[in-house]
């Protein structure tokens, strides 16, 4: 008996009662279909994440004040003159590129027909730089208006849209804290969730910020694009040891500020969405081991069904590991199927949820093949108990049976 | 070609043990017409089971082809239910939902036939046995006679040395039932070792000869008119 008589009699077998057939398969359909559409999901979720922390600035890292310890003081002990010295010193800047200074407060931006509660942040030109800010019009912020204290404002498309509604917002009049601004520029939409806070902000120069709007002589983030990926440990701790001597600081416990580097982020983001989507994936697992004891349990009720069968087959010449093919042929059959049915099932689901939730359609393909190997893998393991069972009977008790 | 030697078969039933079979001797040579016959009880059904390879008897050898059978393994023993003997039933026993075809196709498919081999050597043992326009029926559309035509062929499929055949007519009417016997007394004439069991005395009539059981031993084996 060959592959192809195999297949042809687990078919026959199977067509003759096809709801039973189908009803066996769907446990499997529902379980390869969860598994397929939760880590596609997932998949997609994971490289969303990345996409958007990339598109925060490559290769980023962002000093923050405040150290493990929070001791008095620490939230203002970065300065301007700690971002210079970082942009002006030789041994830093083999490793970084751009140093964007910053200091964000959140406040009230009015427009002449409404006002909304922002964030405002005073920024030098090498911001856009460093965060990858593209301009949907006007332009960004240049290093004359750093210099002549110019009350000009760059605004989030969010902000554009809120405060001027349709109208052109370029040249119009904004007021933060009473200070009249002219916005000269808007930035493009960063979308997505995790960076679409910066379509909400408002720019303004540093300096006016500084001396002009908030009254602060401190910063609560200096922004470092590393040159290479490859290097930003080593621009971390070279960044993290200079700060220490800047700040007169030996030991590192009591470091007033924080070096965080976007690897890090998308790293700890990464890891959260992927132990979601194991978590999810493990319980659609779970339905799938459910679907493959509802295969045993109908191979067994059909073992005991075709008794006589199995009887007769065995008098007229079948041996043990015919049967024992025949039936386990039977449930392969039966979860590759399933398998087919339930990566098709999956595979739409995904692309239906990704179309309506506006996310990024991602087709693990590690899931489909995941899946089907799964798949068949049960049907030998669910379907062997049967198949013995059915091989070891006595023919002649088979045949006997009523 | 079957040399049969003291054998005995034991049921056991909780403490009971059931003699069956009570060193049972004989030996059936090729081209050989046997009736087993027999009252309900006597053991006819364990000693076909024995002889069919579907059972092993408790003592006693059983030669086949000079071999003994109990040295073959339950793969060898398969083999040669498949290719030495055919079985005729009392119920028929064909696959309910397969065709005639389908089901005289079985033991050939175990036989390692070729698919399309399978499909004409069982047209053609259909059509020998009359039932040429029949083929895809199945079991369920046919008469009683027919089916146990159908089960003929399935048992000629592997042109077996020897059909064993348990009560052949003992489902089927009387007319059904000497067509029957006439087909096996054709087969037989053919060459066939032909072996039936039954207790109809009419029926073991068509044999050549009698083996005769009574409480698990012979009480008789010889020549048909010795008895009949």
């Amino acid at each position: 008996m060959n592959i192809s008589d195999l297949i042809a009699i687990a078919s026959e077998a199977l067509t003759l009662n096809k709801l039973r057939s189908f009803l066996a398969t769907l446990g499997i359909i529902i379980g390869i279909a969860s598994v397929i559409a939760l880590l596609s999901l997932g998949e997609g979720s994971k490289q969303a994440i990345k996409l958007e922390v990339n598109s925060l600035g490559a290769n980023l890292l962002t000093i923050i004040p405040g150290g493990t310890l929070q001791l008095p003081g620490s939230s203002t002990s970065l300065t301007l003159s700690d971002a210079k010295a970082i942009q002006n010193d030789s041994s830093i800047r083999r490793f970084v590129s751009n140093v964007s200074p910053e200091f964000s407060q959140d406040t009230n931006v009015a427009s002449s027909r409404t006002y909304i509660g922002t964030t405002v942040l005073g920024v030098m030109p090498d911001y856009q730089f460093v965060h990858m800010v593209g301009m949907q019009q006007g332009a960004f912020l240049t290093q004359s208006d750093e210099k002549q204290l110019g009350k000009v404002a760059v605004i989030g498309p969010q902000v554009a849209s809120s405060l001027f509604a349709n109208a052109n917002p370029i040249g119009q009049t904004v007021h933060i804290n009473d200070t009249p601004f002219t916005v000269i520029g808007v930035t493009q939409s960063k979308g997505g969730n995790i960076a679409q806070y910066q379509d909400n902000l408002v720019y303004i120069p540093l300096s006016v910020a500084e001396y002009e709007v908030f009254g602060i002589h401190y910063l609560n983030a200096i922004s470092v694009s590393v040159k290479n990926a490859k290097v930003m440990t080593e621009a971390q701790n070279a960044l993290g040891y200079f700060l220490l001597a800047r700040h007169h600081i030996i030991n590192l416990t009591f470091a007033d500020f924080s070096i965080i580097s976007q690897k890090d982020v998308l790293h700890v983001a990464s890891q959260t969405s992927q132990t979601l989507t194991s978590l999810l994936g493990g319980i659609a697992g779970i339905s799938l081991v459910v679907g493959g004891i509802g295969i045993m349990n109908i191979m067994l009720m059909a073992v005991i069904e075709r008794t006589r069968e199995i009887g007769l087959r065995k008098a007229l010449g079948a041996t043990e590991s015919e049967i024992i093919f025949q039936f386990l042929s039977e449930t392969v059959i039966l979860t590759f199927l399933g398998g087919i049915s339930g990566m098709v099932i999956g595979v739409l689901t995904t692309t239906a949820i990704s179309f309506f939730l506006q996310t990024l359609l991602v087709i693990s393909l590690s899931g489909i093949i995941l899946s089907l190997g799964v798949s068949c893998f049960m049907g030998i393991v669910f379907g062997l108990y049967p198949a013995y069972k059915a091989a070891a009977l006595s023919p002649i008790e088979a045949l006997r049976y009523e | 070609m079957i040399q049969i030697k003291n054998i005995t078969k034991v049921y056991k039933t909780g403490t009971t043990d059931t003699v069956v079979l009570n060193n049972v001797s004989f030996h059936v040579e090729s081209g050989d017409y046997v009736a087993v016959m027999g009252p309900s009880g006597s053991g006819k059904s364990t000693l076909m089971h024995i002889l069919g390879l579907l059972d092993s008897p408790t003592s006693g050898t059983y030669e086949l082809d000079k071999k003994n059978v109990a040295a073959f393994s339950k793969y060898e023993l398969a083999k040669l239910r498949n290719r030495k003997i055919g079985f005729v039933f009392q119920a028929f026993n064909l696959l309910p939902r397969a065709s005639a075809l389908k089901n005289v196709m079985l033991p050939m498919l175990y036989g390692g036939v070729e698919e399309k081999e399978r499909q004409k050597q069982a047209a053609a043992l259909l059509t020998r046995i009359g039932l040429e326009n029949r083929l895809l029926n199945t079991s369920n559309e046919l008469s009683g006679g027919e089916m146990q035509r159908v089960a003929i062929a399935r048992a000629l499929a592997m042109n077996p040395d020897i059909l064993l055949a348990d009560e052949p007519t003992g489902n089927i009417s009387t007319q059904q039932g000497k067509e029957i016997m006439e087909i096996f007394n054709t087969l037989n004439g053919q060459g066939h070792t032909i072996i039936i069991i039954t207790h109809d005395a009419l029926i073991a009539h068509y044999a050549k000869r009698i083996i005769k059981l009574q409480d698990g031993k012979i009480i008789y084996d010889g020549k048909r008119r010795g008895i009949l």
